[in-house]
């Protein structure tokens, strides 16, 4: 609507003491209209644009109030559907590329139908001065039996600020894989709610993040597992540099009812430089018996052990960190399950591969 | 050790028999007042300063906000609070009768010898415990150390120590409890430890189970000076009955320059109390505070020990473990705060769900910027016993270095079906299997405390286990 | 002496607090093959990590002479650029990093040159082959997910790529079978012989020798060394045990 609103997003599923300040976020929402995004889609996905209206009513990561101004700014959401059985062997590419003074809005509903197979990659990124903030939404569901590999790419310049907010369900035996991926820009909101609904089905997410500079991100990951042996893995590595500053607020919420339900979580991040802030806050709730949950979160600089084994083969203390912090990015981005985008980020982060050199 | 636990036998009048002044007028008494207040301050014979300190206190819990981020406290009677601290002849259990069945059959299963019950549930008739009590001060008194009730310790010689002190660790602006502990606050223990001196018996909080104010909002106050060692036992393990349910009771301790002071207890608060007790450590340069800590009763509870590591090298350990049944909420864990170089917190919880009750591991690692070189590992296990409970952890890590080492891990599980056959193979029934398998995964406390304290604790658990504690 | 490649001189190391190497003395000339055996809790990963510097052990006092200057004060990659190199006992799981990229990384910054990848690939499929191990492990994360066996046979493959003067093997045959003991066997010989380089072999069980030249032979009990000799002192070993060395030592 063009005017600019203070919303909370990325709230905690269960409060803490307010003095951490770690519960949500607040962030200054000015949101207009979409950006055209550029679209490459493969052979069994089709698309159709929808009134706004028409939105699932699903929860995301960022929340209700979030949601309620996202719906209140559209007019129209871009669906993509993969129907029944297929099998799309290419990925559905979106790219979203802004500039200078964008206020953007999108708001994408990914349907993945029953014993259908879509890999999606959506790539956000702008001109490296271009100062502004745009959103995207997206929302999805994932039928029985089918399966949805999920990569959203957050690449925007340093000045410009973005909200890569996600939600989603899924049907009996569905699996969905997430690749989340921030490697710049300023303030930065991310995050998702997905509910595990149907039996056994089954969510593995990998994040990888880099922030230098002043930047900021804030992130809340709900996994809510409400169905029978579902299961759940979450895994996020990061690298903080100069005096970024970052929020992991991770749940795994296993609802009674959920019985046989597995839920993993693990976080790495590593430290470089010494104005950097961390904060992290991964939460387990659990009201059913029969289930496992675990979590773990290693923070600060590289262990010393490491260090000696890295130094006793001749490197030294930055170019282990240097080695390490880009390891950690590498080892997510070689999981996209897409050659294209792979090398395109790869080309973006300053690698060309080793083996370009010759 | 007394092979049986005594007590101080309450000699003095209680000071709840009040008698309304303005015998003409009609009064209606509303919440708390600073008159009331200042009757307290009377009846106790304050120092100008604590008189002062109450009223402000007062001043700062009326302009505070309910906590409304933990468990539910509205059972709690509010408007009547000026009932907790003079509790009128309505609301106090006057004798044996009043004492529900619940208390005493759990009593009778723990095996408390009869003399104790009574003094137990707070219905007068001591047993005589004035001389346990005065020999292990005396015998601590011969290496100069003071454990004394903090009342009158106010106007000792100890005066200004304590006033140096007093809520200054735990300030009445930390929450409203805080606050209103800070203005009604009532009885209590002192104890300074001088430099070099290492306490060689535990003292305990138990000693001074009913000596004035009935525990509820008792005040803690531990100072241990350089290079000295105290161990200090707070509680046990049967449930103190109380009509008035709520213990909002404060815990301060510091910690000298390479000095250990051990802090163990066992709270079994009886299932209609409402625990918000907030207690918080501070150490010196090389010095460790050791919370060991079991949590047994209470309706709900909000219990979450503080270290503050403020000199180099300072050591913070936590070990705990929180056994909720049915009908009980408990919202506990610790807050360490890293403010000095080379620190160093150690977190081992678990935690126990049982019959539809609910625990809460909430925490929080603090690492500042001038904190270089700490290292912080925070590990809480939680066993859900059926599907009825629930079990959440809520960990924080807020750090501010990049020169600092910090791990956490949390796991949530039941009890295995392989651990339970195996016992069972052994010949346990499938209860005992069970009640074994939660002892012993409350080790990580049950080894810390003396023995008496942890067979206890054991004896609890199996109580808790078979269901039979109301 | 020229020929003096490394030299202990009275070593005495503690690490968390206790003491555990108590002036220890060895000296090693170029292209030597030393065996340190020795009971366990003997010192000997001690000896170890305190020539290759790892922090969390303490020098207490003495010296270590490598190529004729002492190294005490030389952080830990600057011993490896002088060409220290020691096989880990148990070698540390590097996620993101394939074996090949740091091998490649590693020798680059041992020889401030740039390597034509092409060379590489040649070199490193040959010394996979000797120690005949399966090429695609070259592109696998280093050491992530390997077998007890892998990682070992990762670390000589190390050793052959990197080519140092001196190489510390720390229990390198301990959990290997029979068949991995002899492949290891293999890439050390290939090393000894045709790289011409000085070995201290740390172990206290001898399979790894079995094929390997031995120039020197000590025995470690206690934190100090109680008996030199030469490769028969192996066979002994073998037949008795330390028994006899422990109680002397009584």
């Amino acid at each position: 609507m063009g005017e600019t609103k203070n919303i909370r997003l990325n709230r905690l599923p269960a409060i803490t003491w307010y003095w951490l300040n770690m519960n949500e976020a607040s962030v200054d929402a000015d949101l207009e209209g979409p950006v055209q995004a550029q679209a490459e889609a493969p052979k069994g996905v089709s698309f159709r644009e929808e009134k706004a209206d028409l939105f699932p009513d699903q929860p995301t990561g960022a929340g209700k109030a979030f949601n309620k101004a996202a719906e209140a700014a559209a007019d129209s959401v871009q669906v993509w559907t993969a129907a029944e059985g297929v099998k799309a062997t290419d990925p559905l590419r979106l790219k979203y590329q802004y500039k200078d003074g964008d206020k953007a809005l999108n708001l994408v509903n990914i349907v993945a139908e029953k014993d259908s197979d879509m890999t999606v990659v959506m790539d956000y990124s702008s001109a490296p001065e271009a100062s502004g903030a745009a959103a995207v939404q997206t929302k999805f569901s994932v039928g029985e039996n089918a399966v949805l590999r999920l990569v959203q790419i957050v690449r925007v310049g340093q000045k410009f600020s973005f909200i890569n907010d996600l939600g989603g369900r899924t049907g009996s035996h569905a699996r969905v894989e997430v690749i989340h991926m921030v490697l710049s820009g300023d303030k930065v909101y991310q995050g998702y709610q997905i509910d595990l609904a149907g039996e056994k089905s089954s969510l593995k997410t990998d994040i990888a993040y880099q922030v230098s500079g002043d930047g900021h991100l804030d992130m809340n990951y709900f996994a809510n597992h409400t169905g029978r042996k579902t299961e759940c893995e979450i895994n996020v590595n990061g690298v903080l540099r100069d005096k970024a500053s970052k929020i992991l607020r991770a749940t795994i919420d296993l609802k009674r009812g959920a019985v046989g339900a597995v839920g993993n979580e693990k976080e790495d991040v590593l430290l470089m430089d010494d104005g950097v802030r961390n904060q992290t806050i991964p939460l387990i709730l659990c009201t059913e018996e029969d289930v496992v949950g675990n979590h773990g979160a290693t923070i600060g600089r590289l262990d010393e052990s490491l260090m000696f084994y890295l130094e006793s083969r001749g490197l030294n203390k930055e170019e282990i960190y240097e080695m390490m912090a880009k390891a950690r990015i590498d080892a997510t981005l070689r999981m996209i399950p897409d050659e294209k985008t792979k090398e395109e980020i790869n080309a973006y982060l300053g690698g060309g591969t080793e083996d370009d050199r010759d | 050790m007394a092979k049986e636990k005594t007590y101080v036998e309450d000699i003095d009048r209680s000071m709840y028999d009040f008698r309304n002044e303005e015998k003409d007028e009609f009064r209606i008494e509303e919440g708390l007042t600073p008159k009331i207040i200042l009757e307290i301050s009377k009846e106790k014979n304050d120092p100008e300063w604590m008189r002062d300190f109450r009223l402000k206190s007062l001043d700062i819990y009326n302009k505070t906000q309910f906590p409304d981020w933990g468990p539910s406290i509205e059972g709690l009677d509010m408007d009547n609070i000026v009932t907790y601290v003079r509790p009128n002849s309505k609301r106090m259990a006057k004798d044996w009768d009043d004492v529900p069945d619940e208390i005493k059959d759990t009593f009778e299963r723990l095996g408390i010898p009869q003399a104790e019950r009574k003094s137990l549930a707070g219905v007068g008739a001591q047993y005589d415990s004035e001389l346990v009590y005065h020999n292990v001060k005396d015998e601590v008194a011969a290496q100069g150390v003071i454990y004394t009730d903090i009342e009158s310790a106010l106007r000792g010689p100890y005066a200004d120590m304590i006033r140096e002190h007093f809520m200054k660790l735990v300030p009445p602006t930390d929450h409203k409890f805080a606050a209103l502990h800070g203005a009604v606050w009532s009885g209590g223990s002192f104890v300074y430890v001088p430099k070099g001196v290492h306490v060689d018996i535990p003292l305990q909080s138990y000693f001074r189970l009913n000596a004035k104010g009935a525990g509820q909002f008792e005040h803690t106050l531990i100072i241990v000076d350089d290079d000295a060692y105290l161990h200090f036992i707070e509680g046990c393990s049967a449930p103190k009955y109380n009509v008035a349910n709520l213990h909002a009771g404060c815990v301060e301790l510091y910690v000298g320059k390479n000095s250990t002071l051990r802090y163990s207890t066992i709270e079994n608060w009886s299932k209609n109390m409402y625990n918000l007790n907030t207690k918080r450590a501070r150490v010196e340069e090389g010095g460790k505070v050791e919370w060991i800590s079991g949590s047994f009763g209470s309706h709900v509870s909000y219990l979450y020990p503080m270290s503050i590591l403020a000199g180099r090298g300072a050591r913070a350990e936590f070990t705990g473990v929180t056994f909720a049944g049915k009908g009980q909420n408990l919202d506990t864990g610790c807050k360490m705060v890293h403010s000095a170089p080379d620190t160093s917190s150690y977190v081992s919880t678990r935690s126990i769900s049982k019959d539809g009750g609910i625990s809460t591991f909430r925490s929080s690692v603090v690492v500042n910027r001038q904190a270089k070189n700490s290292k912080s590992s925070v590990s809480c296990q939680s066993l859900m016993l059926d599907a009825q409970s629930r079990s959440d952890t809520i960990p924080a890590m807020d750090i501010r270095t990049q020169q600092a080492d910090i791990g956490h891990e949390a796991k949530i599980g039941r009890i295995s079906d392989d651990a339970v056959f195996y016992l069972m193979s052994r010949g346990l029934s499938e209860e005992d299997a069970r009640a074994l398998i939660v002892s012993g995964f409350a080790d990580n406390v049950g080894k810390e405390l003396p023995l008496e304290y942890a067979v206890e604790m054991n004896n609890l658990i199996r109580l808790e286990m078979k269901g039979s504690i109301g | 002496m020229a020929d003096t490649l490394l030299q202990v001189k009275n070593l005495s190391v503690s690490v968390e607090d206790k003491d555990i190497l108590k002036g220890l003395n060895l000296e090693v000339k170029k292209g030597e093959t030393h065996v340190l055996m020795g009971p366990n809790g003997a010192g000997k990963s001690t000896l170890g990590n305190a020539l290759m510097g790892n922090p969390k052990y303490i020098i207490k006092s003495g010296d270590i002479i490598f190529n004729g200057k002492s190294i005490l004060d030389e952080p830990v990659n600057q011993r490896a650029k002088d060409g220290l190199f020691m096989s880990f006992q148990s070698p540390l799981e590097v996620p993101g990093i394939s074996l090949s990229n740091f091998i490649r990384n590693a020798l680059e910054n041992r020889t401030g040159q740039r390597i034509r990848l092409w060379d590489f690939r040649k070199k490193i499929a040959a010394a996979m082959d000797i120690l005949q191990m399966d090429h695609a492990y070259a592109e696998r994360d280093l050491n992530v997910g390997f077998s007890g066996g892998e990682k070992k046979k990762a670390e000589i493959l190390q050793l052959l790529m990197l080519n140092p003067s001196l190489a510390i093997l720390d229990e390198t045959d301990s959990g290997l079978d029979v068949d991995a003991v002899r492949t290891v066997s293999k890439g050390v010989e290939e090393y000894q012989k045709n790289r011409d380089g000085a070995l201290i072999i740390i172990t206290h069980s001898t399979r790894i020798l079995e094929s390997l030249h031995v120039d020197a032979t000590h025995v470690l009990v206690d934190g100090t060394i109680v008996e030199d000799g030469d490769a028969s002192l192996v066979d002994e070993i073998n037949e008795n045990g330390f028994e006899r060395f422990i109680k002397e030592e009584a």
